[in-house]
């Protein structure tokens, strides 16, 4: 699995197209987090060879909300491994996560968005550990940190 | 990269050190071409404190052996593209606040997305109007997509121009620096051929 993170609006999308278009996978699935709910990608069987996920601190906020701490970072967790295995079920299976970074604002007045905004940083240190490769992305440049 | 001039791109958080690490440079270089040195600022003093705060930083930039000319031009890069010589060192400082002034400009057409094209491709014009005409330009923005943006539809659109203007400059830029904590950390240079690198740039 490869994670792709970086802040909101710094091509992160675009570099993952870019980068994916040059290793020519046969076929593939662009999910958009902000358009789904987690629930539906979990019950997804998908049989591309190339699986995009691109937005999870949505599916994070959509966790935050309904569960505590704890069990939101368990049930992503188990998420990941869940596709960490399909990938390396099948032959040719790629899986990308694209995550904007959330937590370097002011401390969010709301009780909700800070509990977001802690999930939302741990969500993404499991999902470092859990991948191969890690990129983060400024303003469109790449920079490989795992 | 465009005929004309260098372009070098530094960004980092508030109070990060940018500022001055982009004074810095800009003052190494003149000493390298022997021309002139620009600032040009794009904060609107809309009262007393902003006044003074401008008029201190200008002191400040005034104290070393080096002379600043100072433009204030908080709207169009491009009213200034005759003023310099090519040999001359431009710091524009920055682009954030010339992204505000524009976007605040008029309140109607404020959602318009055909708007937001217009003053996006203005600004990068301006930008490349100036570094034609001068031997560097360097251009100062801010690290503020680094939390939840969907907000409210105003900041999701100032977000996404922001976004796309720095990407765009860092794309056309000879070098990229992020300064965390006062140290630059040089995310861009021209045949840099560092092995983890893999962008855009190749």
């Amino acid at each position: 699995m490869h994670f792709v993170m970086g802040g909101a609006c710094n091509g992160k999308a675009e570099w993952v197209r870019i980068h994916y278009d040059e290793c020519q996978y046969p076929r593939e699935s662009w999910i958009k987090a902000y358009e789904c709910s987690y629930y539906d990608w979990l019950n997804e069987d998908s049989d591309s060879s190339l699986v995009v996920i691109e937005g999870i601190e949505y599916w994070i906020r959509e966790l935050s909300l309904q569960y505590e701490s704890d069990a939101v970072r368990r049930i992503w967790k188990e998420a990941l491994l869940k596709w960490d295995r399909w990938e390396k079920e099948g032959w040719r299976r790629k899986v990308v996560i694209i995550g904007s970074d959330i937590t370097r604002g002011i401390v969010p007045v709301e009780k909700l968005d800070r509990k977001w905004r802690d999930d939302a940083g741990w969500a993404f240190q499991d999902t470092v550990q859990l991948c191969d490769r890690v990129d983060h992305i400024w303003y469109g440049m790449g920079q490989r940190i795992k | 990269m465009a005929e004309g001039g260098q372009l070098i791109f530094i960004s980092g958080g508030v109070r990060s050190g940018k500022s001055s690490f982009a004074e810095k440079t800009a003052m190494e270089l003149t000493k390298k071409t022997q021309g002139n040195l620009h600032y040009i600022a794009s904060g609107v003093a809309f009262d007393a404190e902003m006044k003074d705060r401008i008029k201190r930083h200008q002191q400040q930039r005034n104290e070393g052996e080096q002379q600043w000319e100072t433009w204030e031009e908080p709207y169009f890069l491009h009213n200034l593209s005759t003023v310099f010589q090519p040999n001359d060192i431009v710091l524009f400082d920055c682009l954030t606040n010339l992204l505000n002034n524009r976007l605040f400009q008029t309140g109607e057409r404020l959602l318009d997305p055909s708007f937001h094209e217009e003053i996006k491709k203005s600004i990068l014009e301006g930008i490349l109007s100036i570094q034609k005409n001068c031997h560097t330009l360097i251009v100062v923005s801010n690290e503020i997509l680094n939390e939840p943006i969907f907000s409210s539809d105003l900041v999701l659109v100032y977000a996404k121009l922001l976004g796309r203007l720095n990407q765009q400059v860092v794309a056309m830029a000879k070098e990229a620096y992020l300064v965390e904590a006062g140290i630059p950390i040089c995310m861009k240079k021209e045949d840099d051929d560092l092995a983890f690198r893999d962008g855009r740039s190749m």
